[in-house]
C-alpha cells in the first residue's frame, strides 16, 4: 500500500534545505564573527514579513520558501552590508521577484538572486567583500590585480590552500549540505554536477598556466566565492529551472559558464548571481525543446 | 474478521463447475451481471469472451493494489483467497488455460499464499508502484510483453481479471449469488458494504468525499452510491493543496512518461489544444503524479477534466469538419443546377 502523505511535501522540503545550509552558517560564523548573524537574520525577517504582506488572503507561510529566500540571500550578502541594504534585496526578492510574477511556482526569476542582484547594482559602494584579515577577497583581487600573475598574487593572504582563504571552507560547507540534500533525494544530482562541470571547463580553457591574464585552476574557482551555494541551493530552485533532462543539463552548464566568463572579463568579482538570471530567462524555451517524448503504446 | 451483512437468499442454482462446459460457466458469469471490479467495470463475460476468441495463454488474477490506503484486495485475498483460487480456477476452465497466476504486491499476502500450498497456481510479487495495477502494465512487469494501448490484453493472449471479480465469479458459480456487495476500504478500514449505499452514509464526519482512493477518486456527488467498482472511499485533501513548484516529479514517475506538469500549466490556464497536443488521452489514471506531487494538487482531477475537455473539442471539431464539407457539397450542387439551367438556357429547343 502507498502512503497518502506525499513523501515529499512542500514544506519538508523547505525544512531540508534549511538544514542543509546550517552547516554553511556554522562556519560562516565561526569565520567571520557574529555579524554574519545580523546580515542573515535581517534578510530573513524582511522575507518573512514581506511575504505575510504580499498573501494576506490566506496567511499562509508554511510552506517556508520565504525563509529560504531570506536565508540565501544572508548568506550572500557580505558580512559588512548594512543591514537596511540585507533588508531591501529581501523586499524586492519577494515581492518583486516573486509575488508581482503570481507567487510562489509562477516566478521568472529566482528570488534570492534578482534581490541580491538588485542590491548589488543598487548599493556597489556598501557591499564590498572585505575579509576580517586579510582585506580585499581572493577573487575581488584578480579582478582588479593589474598585471600580477597568479604565482605571485597567490601568495597574499587571500588566497587559501586550494581555494580562496575563507571562502574554501564555507564552500566546503555548502558542498557537504548539498550532498545531504542529494541523500535526502530532494535534489537531483545531475543540476549540481553540470554547474560544476560548466564552471570548470570555462576555468580550464581560460587558464593559461597562470599569465596575467588566467583567472585561477578549476579547483580554485570550485571553491572561491559562491560556486557550491550556487550549484546545490541556488540552481535547483525547482520553480526556475526546466524540468526535462535536457534542459537541467544546458541550464546548468550555461550558470558554471557564464558566471566564470563574468568573474574573468567583468569588473565584478563574482558573478552567479548574473549567470543564474540569466539562465533563468532561457528556461521556457529549454522546456519547449527539452519536452519528453510520450509512449503513446 | 470482516462482517458480512445479509444477502438476499442465491438467485441461482450451484454449479458444479468442474464438469460444466465454458459456456455454461460463461453464461452463467453473463446472467449474474459480473463486472470488472478493480475499477474499470468492463463487463467481465465479454473480456471473457473475447479471451475465449482470441486463445488464452495466461489468466492473471490481478492482486496489485498500489492506490493510497486502499486495502480491499488484500483484505478480501487474507479472508476469502481460497474463493479467489477457486475464482481463478474456474476462469481458466472456461478459457481452457491452466497458466494461472496470483499477482500481489504485498509480501504478507505471498506468505499466506505460500503456506496454503495451492497447486496449479503462480504466485508473483510486483513492485508497490501505482502504475502496476494497470492491466497492461501488469502483463508488461511480469511477462515482458506490450500491449499497446489500443487493444486489449485478452487480445495478445492474456486475460486480466481482479481478485474482487474472481471471488463474484466463485461465488455466482459455486454458490449462486448475484453480487450484491463487496469488500471497500472506508477511509482506514475494510468492510462488506451492499452495492448501492448512499456514499455520503459511510462517512458522516467529513464533507466531502472521494469514491476511490484519495489520489485516482472522483469526488462523490450528494447521491451518489457504492457501486460494483468502488474499491475505496477516501476524504478528499485537495483543500490542502499548494501552487506547483515545476519540480517536474510527477514527470519523472509517469508510466506513460507524459510531461503531466506542462499539461497541468495549458489545462489551469484553460489551453485545451496544448493538452490534446501533450497527449492529455494517453493517461490512464494510475494516480502515480497524485501521489508524488509535493504540494498535494489534485492533478487527476484537472486531467480528467482536460480529457473531457479534449472531447468535447474533438467532437467540435468533427462537427466542423462536417458542417463545411456539407457546405462545399451544397454549394457544388447550386453551381452544377446553374449550370445544367444555363446550358439549358442556351441549347436551341428541340423543335
Amino acid at each position: 500500500m502507498v502512503s497518502a502523505r506525499p513523501k515529499r511535501a512542500t514544506s519538508s522540503i523547505m525544512i531540508h534545505v534549511m538544514i542543509a545550509l546550517l552547516p554553511g552558517v556554522a562556519v560562516q560564523v565561526w569565520l567571520t564573527g557574529w555579524r554574519t548573524l545580523i546580515v542573515i537574520g535581517a534578510a530573513t525577517v524582511a522575507a518573512l514579513a514581506t511575504e505575510i504582506a504580499c498573501t494576506r488572503r490566506t496567511r499562509d507561510l508554511s510552506d517556508g520558501s520565504a525563509v529560504v529566500t531570506g536565508l540565501l540571500i544572508g548568506l550572500c550578502l557580505p558580512v559588512s552590508t548594512p543591514w537596511f541594504v540585507c533588508m531591501v534585496a529581501s523586499v524586492i526578492a519577494i515581492a518583486l521577484a516573486k509575488h508581482a510574477f503570481g507567487g510562489l511556482g509562477n516566478n521568472v526569476f529566482n528570488p534570492a538572486m534578482a534581490g541580491y542582484a538588485a542590491v548589488l547594482i543598487a548599493y556597489p559602494a556598501l557591499i564590498v567583500e572585505f575579509d576580517a584579515i586579510s582585506g580585499a577577497t581572493a577573487l575581488e583581487q584578480l579582478a582588479h590585480r593589474g598585471s600580477t600573475t597568479i604565482d605571485e598574487i597567490s601568495t597574499s593572504a587571500a588566497f587559501g590552500v586550494f581555494g580562496a582563504s575563507n571562502h574554501e571552507w564555507i564552500n566546503l560547507a555548502f558542498l557537504a549540505g548539498g550532498l545531504y540534500l542529494i541523500a535526502v533525494r530532494v535534489i537531483q544530482p545531475l543540476m549540481p554536477l553540470c554547474v560544476l562541470v560548466g564552471i570548470g571547463i570555462a576555468a580550464f580553457m581560460l587558464d593559461d598556466g597562470g599569465s596575467s591574464t588566467s583567472h585561477g585552476s578549476p579547483l580554485f574557482n570550485w571553491f572561491a566565492g559562491g560556486t557550491m551555494l550556487t550549484a546545490f541551493f541556488v540552481a535547483t530552485d525547482p520553480v526556475t529551472s526546466p524540468s526535462n533532462r535536457f534542459g537541467i543539463v544546458i541550464y546548468a552548464l550555461g550558470i558554471g559558464a557564464i558566471a566564470m566568463l563574468i568573474r574573468k572579463y567583468s569588473s565584478w568579482p563574482d558573478g552567479f548571481a548574473f549567470s543564474v538570471l540569466l539562465a533563468n530567462c532561457f528556461v521556457p524555451l529549454l522546456e519547449r525543446i527539452g519536452r519528453t517524448r510520450i509512449s503513446t503504446t | 474478521m470482516l462482517e458480512r451483512s445479509v444477502r438476499l437468499p442465491p438467485e441461482f442454482e450451484s454449479m458444479n463447475w468442474q464438469q460444466a462446459t465454458p459456456s455454461s460457466i460463461l453464461a452463467r458469469i453473463k446472467e449474474a451481471g459480473i463486472v470488472g471490479m478493480g475499477g474499470a467495470g468492463y463487463p467481465t463475460a465479454a473480456k471473457l469472451a473475447s479471451g475465449r476468441h482470441y486463445g488464452t495463454q495466461q489468466v492473471i488474477a490481478n492482486g496489485v493494489e498500489c492506490e493510497p490506503n486502499v486495502n480491499a484486495d488484500r483484505s478480501l485475498m487474507r479472508h476469502y483467497l481460497s474463493q479467489v483460487i477457486e475464482g481463478l480456477r474456474i476462469v481458466g476452465r472456461c478459457l481452457d488455460c491452466d497458466q494461472l497466476t496470483l499477482a500481489v504486491s504485498d509480501r504478507q499476502t505471498h506468505r499466506e499464499f505460500q503456506s496454503a500450498a495451492i497447486d496449479g497456481v503462480t504466485c508473483e510479487i510486483v513492485d508497490d508502484d501505482p502504475a502496476n495495477g494497470e492491466e497492461r502494465v501488469l502483463v508488461q512487469t511480469l511477462f515482458g510483453k506490450t500491449i499497446p494501448a489500443a487493444t486489449y490484453p485478452s487480445q495478445h493472449g492474456f486475460v486480466v481479471l481482479n481478485v474482487a471479480t474472481l471471488f463474484a465469479i466463485c461465488e455466482a458459480v459455486c454458490d449462486g449469488y448475484r453480487p450484491t456487495d463487496r469488500v471497500i476500504s472506508v477511509i482506514d478500514d475494510d468492510r462488506w458494504v451492499t452495492i448501492n449505499t448512499p456514499i455520503q452514509s459511510l462517512d458522516a464526519d467529513s464533507s466531502t468525499l472521494r469514491q476511490g482512493s484519495v489520489a485516482t477518486g472522483v469526488v462523490a456527488t450528494d447521491d451518489a452510491t457504492v457501486t460494483l467498482t468502488t474499491n475505496a472511499i477516501a476524504r478528499d485533501r485537495s483543500q490542502l493543496s499548494r501552487a506547483c513548484i515545476h519540480c517536474g516529479w510527477c514527470d519523472d514517475v509517469c508510466p506513460r512518461s507524459l510531461p503531466v506538469e506542462s499539461m497541468l500549466r495549458s489545462l489551469q490556464s484553460c489551453e485545451t489544444l496544448a493538452s490534446i497536443d501533450a497527449h492529455v488521452d494517453a493517461c490512464f489514471e494510475c494516480g502515480a503524479c497524485v501521489v508524488a506531487c509535493p504540494s498535494q494538487i489534485p492533478l487527476l482531477d484537472w486531467i480528467r477534466q482536460g480529457k473531457f475537455e479534449a472531447n468535447v473539442t474533438r467532437l467540435k471539431q468533427r462537427a466542423r469538419v462536417r458542417f463545411e464539407r456539407r457546405n462545399k457539397r451544397e454549394s457544388q450542387r447550386v453551381s452544377e443546377e446553374e449550370t445544367a439551367r444555363e446550358a439549358r438556357i442556351q441549347s436551341p429547343p428541340k423543335w
